[in-house]
């Protein structure tokens, strides 16, 4: 009964908010308070969000959890520094303004004075203040604090390294300063000119120090408490906060505050009325309703009515689109995460004559070119998405729109724009094939050759993808050159049993940015990392001359000691010369596509698909949202609405192209 | 009589430890990497390290054990991984045995309303069309896979109907379904002895003489037949109890049911281990104790049986 | 004490085994033997007059051709719901087997592609693909027949080493007398966790596969098997029949042929019919649980759970229920068969 009132206490203030509010900060000018400007389809009067959600949560600290599901929530909860707009555009969030030093060392944030936190039943507990910065990222950089990716802070911040190895035991010389309440301050190693985009991680949200310290779990309790044997005091200290665990167990200073939480069953998230930008918080209640099956029942739940948003799978996808349910089914936004398909330089595979067999084959080039032209990468991504696969390819390891230096989108630089054309040509394959079985011939290679291709189980179509790519690369390469089997992987630890130990020949791998600037994407292809293995490659055209030394180890070109003494590649020797540009953007950029093009045109990998959460029944308003490549404010609901009806895809495609001239502009 | 319950009860006790260890050290055995969530592959070695000592995982099998049964004792069962992290498991519990109890304690309840009347009135239209009807009801539900004629029910039972397809805590409608589904098997075991030993007491010489005597029909089978074939389907109630808690792994998932069953299946697919192995000394607990239920409630309810002279013959 | 325990705790599973259609038959036949007035009349006079007194009639002895096996299959046969499932189920069988080898069948794995090179996914049951095609844009019917194949064969498998592993133990816990305190406890606590938990947690500790699955249900399989022939053999090993025999000088493996082996078979039998279906329901659990077999393998489990993924789009049913008709009736059959074959290989029967 509580519940029902304060709903409906929420309903009848929405309804005076959206009154009241006018046109906020809509995206397009134009476009009256009612209606989505894209599209023209009214917004809803219904202010409530409901949806069905598999994945619960599994915490609510915010600087431990790397996992999406939990930042989603968190993302809402607790504001970062800076955020974006629905464009792109980095916005003032908990910082009002900011500026750099000359030397790009160091970043003053003056912090907004109307921000606040909140309990869970939405009391205003203590101003947010500067220091609350400083005492999370104490926190992230403690080794015992066990935070899924300190690296994003220590990698950055001052002393950050040698803080959380030990070596610097007083935490207050870590690069991060309250100079006074509202000032916050940054010392950087070297100058990062993405440095904003890593604010909107989790790990740099703030945390009231004195809260923390309340949850801290009392003495006797923890002497009960069976973990607390002898010798481990310093850890008990930190395992034994229970800050996190449950919905009363933080604060929040973001557009809702998480009022109900029953895991495996619901939860419900208020809009806080005292937000300082309440106003532009437009759904009042987020209601998620837990099934462990919600891909297959959401549907027809939605079209029930129980909820507003239903994912489409590609299973049910023509049915929806042939009846009359098409005139709720859309697209969705491209994802920043890119897939590759990765060649196997360091087979293992369990036949030992077929994995040597392999390793020959692998190491000509004519061989993975023959693969290179022979794959129709459209072909395979259908099972993503059986209606557009086109738009879903990749020929580039970047994604359009990542970023930019002065307008000059990353994808524009050096040979990138012919790259991004693709490769796709049968009589080239059969060529490549034809010259490649010359001279693995010559090598003693038996034909046809074994490539093992395992799919993960939980990952959704990718097991009718690995099967299509069976028929379709064996279809045009022939069944005495090449033979791929596709086996299922386990569906945990997929990646520590299948890809580390090198039961494959080809893989398909795929890496989500960290931060806005390309060399995240070139992380996983570092040296010593098992994305392809490239340091097992044989030949010696791929090898610059240059030996790893302990110098490299120690300025950090290599962060594996292990690999003292080891050849140096190009293809690395080339992203360690981009990395090491970070004043002239321009020219780091190429660089970037230097080395980019590289690893394309030498075949080292095959940009495969760019991700996306593909077709979904959503009355979501779809381009409010903030438009972020990296970090998590994505996910906030923030500035979106529910319309009357969910857009169908000519509205979609039309909404789409529309955002993206606006982007641009 | 106490020597035996004794003694019944020991021996589950024992069960329980044989099990628990197994499973514990088996549990051991998996990659770690299952332990530190789906990115761990961004986290550097100094943070695997960090994550792995925090979860007492640095140290040897048998430590792990040690502690493992000293926090038992205290009736803890340690905290959670990945499904909630750091949350006391008993925490995470209690609640959702609750849930499955309630469901379970009905689904039970429904199947004794349903399944005894049934074997009743099969055993009465013996070899007639109810009788055949009935049969094939028990051989469908005990012979096809439960996992397929529940699908079938939410599948069909929910469209038109205006029975919601998810549990809802506050909606007793959408309980129909999931306890339905849990109570099938029983009702079909119920039916099934029930009409054996309703047709096993029919043909008794006391019915036939009871019957010359003139009792009227409806007497002798209230007061010679239902009962006499009562007794013995005491002794069903635990095996139908671990048919529930089978069901209610599959149940519990597919309606999204908050209870513990659709939670081992989670855990399990999630691979938090403390929570796998808790859940595992639970569900085991419960079955154990039915049995054990089962035997004592038999020996108290059927005067013919005397424990203490049958041990003595062995 | 232990023993009477045992039978108790074994008794529900072991008579649930029995089966009910058959009593129900046999309850008929009972009714049925009264005649009617008109029947009694048409009965030969002759059969009514008195015999009278003969010496030789009196030393004869006779000898019975009583054939147990005849007999068994007589009153099987005499079943008529057990002769159709068998019939039915025999036909099935030999169809999956000759399957491949028609002409115009398309391979399981196979996937077809429309003229312009897209996947034909996701189409209805019609003249060409007969069960309508997968997401994949495989044949169905194919992959019905293949997945039939390979639960059978794993479900065969499983029940056969359900029968050695159990026999090998059940002979050794029923003679070896040291052994039986020490087999006794292991049964019982193996058997007092609930099946399904035993299943999911080995499934959960090896690597899914086909062979996990064999291991995980052979590991649970072998008890009721085990303790069967264990009760029988405590049962029938002294029998005064079988005491008798030997003191008439019957050699070990006559009496292991004749008098032992008939109830033995029954059992075995009885067991191998049931757990055919058991294995079938366990692989569409697991499967479900998500340790089932690699999705590319056309298994019946792997069949329904690809079905239930789009079973609330009424257009894809379809891909629900052909599987779930098939496994339906194959466990039903296999069920009925399983109990038929035990109440008519019961000599009581042989009337």
């Amino acid at each position: 009964m509580k519940k029902l009132l304060a709903l409906l206490l929420a309903l009848v203030m929405a309804v005076a908010v959206f009154t009241a509010c006018g046109d906020g900060n809509k995206p397009s000018g134009g476009a009256s308070a009612d209606k989505d400007s894209y599209t023209g389809i009214a917004y809803s009067s219904d202010t409530v969000y409901d949806y069905l959600y598999s994945a619960e949560i599994t915490t609510m600290n915010y600087l431990t959890t790397s996992v999406t599901y939990n930042q989603i929530s968190l993302a809402n909860f607790i504001d970062t520094l800076v955020e974006y707009d629905a464009f792109g555009n980095v916005v003032p969030c908990l910082a009002e303004n900011w500026n750099v030093s000359e030397d790009g060392l160091t970043w003053t944030f003056n912090l907004r004075e109307n921000a606040k936190w909140f309990t869970c039943e939405g009391e205003e507990y203590a101003p947010l203040t500067a220091h609350d910065f400083v005492y999370a990222l104490h926190l992230v950089c403690d080794v015992d604090f066990g935070s899924d990716m300190p690296n994003l802070v220590t990698d950055y911040l001052v002393n950050g390294n040698e803080i959380y190895s030990g070596e610097i035991t007083d935490f207050s010389q870590l690069g991060v300063e309250a100079k006074d309440d509202y000032t916050l301050v940054f010392q950087l190693k070297a100058p990062c000119p993405y440095f904003l985009s890593l604010l909107t991680y989790g790990c740099y949200m703030p945390i009231n120090g004195a809260f923390y310290e309340s949850l801290m779990v009392e003495p006797a309790e923890a002497t009960v408490a069976p973990e607390a044997t002898p010798g481990e005091g310093e850890e008990e200290e930190v395992l034994d906060n229970t800050f996190g665990t449950d919905r009363d167990k933080i604060l929040y200073c973001g557009a809702y505050i998480c009022s109900s939480w029953e895991p495996q069953q619901e939860y419900v998230w208020d809009k806080n009325e005292n937000y300082w930008d309440a106003e532009h918080v437009y759904l009042t209640c987020i209601n998620g309703k837990y099934n462990a099956q919600a891909d297959s029942i959401a549907p027809e739940m939605f079209l029930r009515g129980e909820i507003d948003s239903c994912k489409i799978t590609t299973t049910i996808l023509d049915d929806w689109l042939e009846g009359e349910n098409a005139e709720y089914v859309h697209g969705s936004k491209k994802d920043a995460r890119i897939m590759y398909m990765l060649f196997n330089f360091n087979p293992n595979f369990d036949d030992k004559a077929a994995s040597d067999n392999y390793r020959v084959a692998v190491n000509n080039k004519n061989f993975r070119m023959s693969i290179v032209h022979g794959l129709n990468k459209t072909y395979c991504v259908s099972p993503y998405d059986p209606h557009n696969a086109e738009a879903l390819v990749t020929n580039l390891m970047i994604p359009v729109n990542f970023a930019n230096c002065e307008g000059k989108d990353y994808t524009q630089y050096g040979k990138l724009p012919e790259l991004a054309k693709g490769f796709y040509d049968e009589e080239l394959a059969k060529q490549c094939r034809d010259t490649a079985k010359q001279e693995l011939a010559a090598e003693g290679v038996k034909f046809p050759i074994e490539i093992p291709v395992f799919y993960n189980p939980s990952e959704p179509n990718m097991d009718q993808s690995c099967q299509l790519l069976e028929k379709q690369l064996e279809d045009v390469l022939g069944n005495d050159f090449i033979n791929i089997t596709v086996y299922a992987g386990p569906s945990t630890n997929f990646i520590g049993e299948v890809r580390r130990p090198g039961l494959w020949g080809l893989f398909e791998a795929g890496w989500g940015p960290d931060f806005a600037d390309p060399s995240t994407y070139f992380d996983p292809f570092g040296y010593g990392w098992t994305y392809g293995s490239q340091e097992f490659i044989l030949g010696d055209e791929y090898k610059t001359g240059h030996i790893y030394t302990e110098e490299d180890y120690k300025s950090g070109v290599i962060s594996d000691e292990e690999l003292i003494g080891q050849p140096q590649f190009v293809f690395n020797s080339l992203v360690e010369a981009a990395r090491a540009e970070s004043s002239d953007m321009n020219a780091r950029f190429e660089k970037f596509a230097l080395a980019e093009q590289y690893a394309i045109e030498e075949a080292l990998l095959m940009p495969f698909r760019q991700y996306n959460e593909g077709y979904v029944a959503s009355r979501l308003t779809v381009f409010d949202r903030q438009d972020a490549m990296a970090g998590i404010c994505a996910y906030r609901y923030k500035g979106m609405r529910l319309l009357e009806k969910s857009y169908n895809m000519e509205e979609f495609n039309k909404a789409y192209e529309a955002w993206e001239k606006a982007k641009a502009n | 009589m106490l020597k035996y319950i004794l003694q019944r009860f020991l021996r589950a006790l024992l069960s329980l430890f044989i099990i628990v260890t197994t499973i514990f050290c088996l549990l051991r055995l998996m990659p770690i990497e299952g332990y530190l969530g789906p990115n761990w592959e961004k986290m550097s070695k100094e943070v695997i390290a960090a994550k792995l000592a925090a979860k007492g995982l640095d140290k040897p099998v048998p430590a792990q054990l040690f502690d493992f049964y000293k926090a038992l004792f205290n009736g803890d069962l340690g905290k959670s991984w990945i499904y909630r992290e750091n949350y006391p498991i008993t925490k995470i519990i209690m609640p959702k045995m609750a849930v499955s109890a309630r469901l379970g304690a009905m689904a039970m309840a429904l199947s004794l309303l349903l399944g005894i009347p049934l074997g009743a009135s099969m055993a009465r239209s013996k070899g007639k069309w109810p009788d055949r009807m009935g049969t094939a009801f028990v051989v469908l539900i005990q012979a096809a896979p439960s996992a397929i004629y529940f699908l079938f029910i939410q599948m069909y039972a929910t469209s038109g109907t205006g029975i919601p397809m998810l549990y809802n805590a506050r909606a007793p409608i959408s309980w129909i379904l999931p306890i339905i589904s849990l109570a099938l098997p029983s009702i079909a075991s119920y039916g099934m002895w029930m009409r054996r030993y309703m047709v096993d007491a029919i043909n008794q010489d006391y019915v036939k003489l009871a019957r010359a005597k003139g009792i009227p029909e409806r007497s002798i089978m209230m007061r010679h037949v239902f009962r006499n074939a009562f007794v013995p389907m005491v002794q069903l109630v635990p095996s139908s109890l671990l048919y529930t808690i089978m069901g209610s792994l599959y149940v519990e998932s597919i309606y999204s049911i908050p209870g513990m069953g659709g939670l081992l299946i989670d855990v399990i697919q999630r691979q938090d281990n403390t929570m796998v192995q808790a859940l595992v000394l639970i569900f085991s607990g419960v079955g154990i104790l039915g049995l054990f239920l089962g035997d004592v409630m038999m020996a108290l309810v059927d005067p013919r049986i005397n424990l203490q002279r049958k041990e003595e013959s062995r | 004490m232990r023993m009477k325990n045992l039978f108790r705790k074994g008794a529900v599973l072991e008579r649930m085994a029995e089966g009910m259609t058959l009593q129900l038959e046999r309850d008929l036949i009972d009714e049925k033997d009264g005649l009617s007035a008109q029947e009694s009349q048409r009965l030969a006079p002759s059969l009514f007059e008195i015999g009278g007194y003969n010496e030789e009639m009196v030393e004869a002895t006779g000898y019975s051709n009583y054939s147990y096996w005849r007999c068994t299959f007589q009153a099987f046969w005499k079943n008529r719901v057990a002769r159709f499932f068998l019939l039915s189920l025999a036909a099935l069988l030999l169809f999956t087997l000759v399957q491949p080898y028609l002409p115009n069948q398309m391979g399981p794995a196979e996937i077809f592609n429309f003229e312009d090179g897209t996947v034909k996914r996701n189409l209805a049951p019609n003249s060409e693909y007969w069960f309508g095609t997968n997401a994949v844009g495989q044949d169905l019917w194919a992959r019905i027949w293949s997945g039939t194949r390979t639960s059978l064969f794993m479900a065969l498998i499983v029940a056969c080493s359900d029968c050695v592993i159990g026999i090998f133990i059940g002979v050794l816990w029923g003679y070896v007398r040291k052994l039986d305190g020490v087999l006794t406890e292991a049964y019982n606590i193996i058997d007092n966790i609930p099946r399904t938990i035993i299943l999911i947690l080995i499934s959960y500790i090896m690597r899914p596969g086909m062979v996990t699955m064999i291991i995980s249900m052979c590991c649970v399989g072998w008890l009721g098997m085990a303790r069967f022939i264990r009760n029988q053999i405590v049962m029938i090993r002294d029998r005064d029949y079988n005491l008798a025999s030997r003191c008439l000088g019957t050699s070990t493996a006559r009496i292991m042929n004749r008098n032992l082996l008939p109830y033995l078979v029954s059992v075995i039998m009885l067991q191998i019919s049931l757990a055919i279906p058991s294995v079938i329901s366990d692989e569409v659990f697991l499967t479900y649980c998500g340790l089932g077999m690699p999705k590319a393998i056309a298994s019946l489990g792997n069949l329904v759970e690809e079905g239930r993924k789009v079973m609330m789009s009424p257009k894809l049913q379809y891909q629900l229920i052909f599987p779930a008709l098939v496994v339906t009736f194959i466990t039903v059959a296999f069920y009925m068969i399983g109990n038929a074959f035990a109440d008519a290989s019961d000599p009581k029967n042989h009337v």
